[in-house]
């Protein structure tokens, strides 16, 4: 099984994806305004032609590279990349100030490849076991899991608990479209037959992440000055740092694996929780802002230890653990897998191809961060003029090249134009693609659970797995709620 | 006011609505099965009163009087969705290839500030590499229009 894993991950064509797939990525990452979430959802289109090795592990090099790529930019113009680099720019532009742009960018690389590694091997430790575990779900447990994955999700993503859930419930109702599973009966479908197969949700992502980015960029464009980047010259940490590196890829690269298993918790929230846990770890914490190694180490090292974190809900339980991973949930169903427990029965080579694959992401990405940096320092001058209308033709080929279909265009197109509205009044698209993925997951074995009862609710709470994940709906929803009143209480006094 | 907000709200308020309305119509002309009108109903019951409280709350929420107007930058992204339509709708016209280009050049000539050579080698180069791609490498099909 193994072998036959290493033999799909290491094929010289999957090398070459992945090896394409980093390299992309860091593009993507290291230019201000293009996410990690807005390459992948652009690359997606590009695997619909292939396998399912090479599919994933080209989008998980993508979501790798991009990752990482996104501190180049934080440190060389102080222009986080991605919003997970935010936390890096702080003093990595510092060091890059005093002239020491080449060290940070060095201890950046080394932290965020650690990270990685050391997320990837909690994925291969955690993951068979929590499948395994996940095997004895039946309907209910299944239906309180998907509740869970979508109360967590949207009481997180947005600045607004309600907004969030509201739009998480807009997703799984955008999902009840088309014919019904299990009656037959079609439902909201108004006679067309473009939404007898439902709303397909790649087309909506490529609209929510993609098409409404490239407004908000569309909108930005006069802001964009020259981009001046700082010189670099050699890019490597120095003899003193590597025990730092070390000491804080260990603490943080687990911390981010941990925050990054949690749905809906991403690399954003990860890399500014270990700059804050560092920062009150160290002795001179009075230093940070001002270019401190350990403020760079932390971060990055946390927001690449998601990318293996978020594989884990995914994997196993068919959650996914942030917006690249349902994503990538996307991909292995065209491909026709099913993420889940089932998976690691079914298709073991492909999950084991997956743990091999993220592992090469992680050395293929350590291998150009130290000898490309100045390659990548070039992408940064190319003009949002151009970078923008290049984005809406892919954005158009990358929804219609998913059925032939002009109607999945229109949907890309309506929802860019929506994701666009939530983002100018800072709401967080994520849960509407959350919300589609894990709706049928929710409705399927909610109405399996009541045929099997024979219309008992009570199935609902039979078991204490069940009762596990209610607690944890509760939490959920009220937590966010509580700290709000908290903090209310605090204020006022 | 936040009307953004108070919009959003109307706008799951129209959907829950007419989706429950739907819903409710399957279910009482016999057609649903067990549950194939139940789900939809339950969500669209949470979207509607929880839009309503979204509404209530944009409207008691006090915000300094905001210009109507759209700003310069708004309104070249509501230029930007007008031409995207017009490309949509000569992509099936005119074709692919030719639409593309136009597209593509309209964009960079207003956002850029590039002489016309320089910006029709981008916008080709781009067009080809893309059309290149997608039609021989990935066999997407792009039968559209008139030209191709």
């Amino acid at each position: 099984m193994i072998i036959d894993a290493l033999l799909l991950a290491l094929q010289p064509s999957v090398l070459l994806y992945m090896f394409l797939g980093v390299a992309g990525g860091i593009f993507i990452g290291c230019l201000p305004g293009l996410t990690t979430t807005m390459g992948v959802a652009l690359v997606l289109p590009i695997t619909f032609g292939m396998d399912a090795a090479h599919s994933i592990l080209l989008l998980i090099g993508v979501y790798v590279g991009a990752v990482y790529g996104g501190s180049i930019s934080a440190i060389l113009l102080n222009t986080p990349g991605t919003p997970a680099s935010a936390a890096t720019a702080i003093d990595g532009h510092a060091m890059a100030a005093r002239g020491e742009a080449g060290r940070a960018l060095g201890i950046s690389t080394i932290s965020s490849f650690l990270g990685g590694i050391i997320s990837c091997f909690f994925l291969i430790l955690i993951s068979p076991y929590l499948a395994e575990f996940a095997l004895q779900f039946s309907a209910p447990e299944f239906f309180m899991l998907a509740v869970f994955g979508l109360c967590i999700i949207s009481s997180i993503s947005g600045r607004s608990v309600l907004i969030g859930f509201l739009c998480g419930a807009f997703g799984v109702l955008i999902a009840t479209i088309g014919i019904d599973d299990i009656s037959g009966v079609a439902r909201f479908t108004f006679g067309n037959i473009n939404l007898f197969s439902g709303v397909n949700f790649i087309p909506v992502m490529i609209g929510l992440f993609a098409m409404s980015q490239a407004f908000v960029a569309v909108e930005e464009m006069t802001k964009e000055g020259r981009l001046e980047a700082k010189k670099v010259t050699r890019v490597l940490p120095l003899k003193e740092d590597w025990r730092m590196i070390f000491k804080n890829s260990s603490i943080f690269g687990t911390l981010g694996t941990f925050i990054g298993s949690i749905p809906g918790v991403g690399a954003d929230i990860a890399s500014f929780i270990a700059y804050g846990q560092s920062k009150s770890l160290s002795k001179e914490s009075e230093k940070y802002g001002t270019g401190v190694t350990d403020a760079i180490s932390a971060p990055e090292s946390a927001n690449n230890g998601v990318t293996g974190g978020a594989l884990i809900p995914m994997l196993t339980l068919g959650v996914p653990g942030d917006a690249v991973a349902a994503i990538m949930i996307g991909a292995l169903t065209v491909q026709g897998l099913q993420p889940g427990p089932l998976l690691f029965q079914n298709n073991t080579e492909v999950v084991y191809a997956i743990f091999i694959g993220l592992l090469v992401a992680n050395v293929f990405m350590l291998c150009i961060g130290l000898s490309s940096v100045r390659l990548f320092t070039r992408v940064l001058i190319v003009p949002k003029s151009v970078l923008t209308p290049i984005i809406f033709l892919l954005c158009f080929v990358g929804s219609y090249s998913l059925a032939n279909n002009f109607f999945d265009v229109i949907v890309m197109f309506i929802f860019g134009v929506f994701g666009y509205f939530l983002k100018k009044i800072e709401v967080s698209p994520s849960p509407i693609i959350l919300g589609l993925i894990l709706g049928p997951m929710a409705e399927s074995n909610f109405r399996r659970a009541l045929l099997m009862s024979r219309g008992e609710y009570d199935t609902f709470f039979s078991t204490g797995i069940s009762w596990f994940f209610f607690i944890l709906i509760l939490i959920s929803i009220f937590f966010p709620l509580l700290k709000k009143v908290i903090s209310k209480l605090k204020s006022a006094n | 006011m936040k009307k953004g907000e108070a919009f959003l709200g109307i706008i799951f308020v129209s959907f829950s609505a007419l989706f429950g309305a739907l819903g409710y119509g399957l279910y009482q002309s016999g057609r649903s099965s067990v549950g194939a009108s139940q789900w939809p109903i339950i969500v669209c019951t949470i979207i509607f009163f929880g839009s309503i409280v979204v509404i209530v709350n944009a409207f008691r929420v006090k915000e300094s009087k905001s210009n109507l107007q759209l700003s310069h930058e708004e309104k070249r992204v509501f230029i930007s969705i007008f031409l995207l339509i017009m490309y949509f709708i000569s992509v099936v016209f005119i074709g692919f290839f030719v639409s593309s280009l136009a597209m593509l050049y309209t964009f960079i000539y207003y956002f850029g500030k590039f002489k016309w050579y320089v910006n029709f080698v981008f916008s080709l180069a781009i067009t080809s590499i893309t059309y290149f791609v997608f039609s021989y490498l990935l066999k997407v099909s792009f039968q559209f229009g008139v030209l191709f």
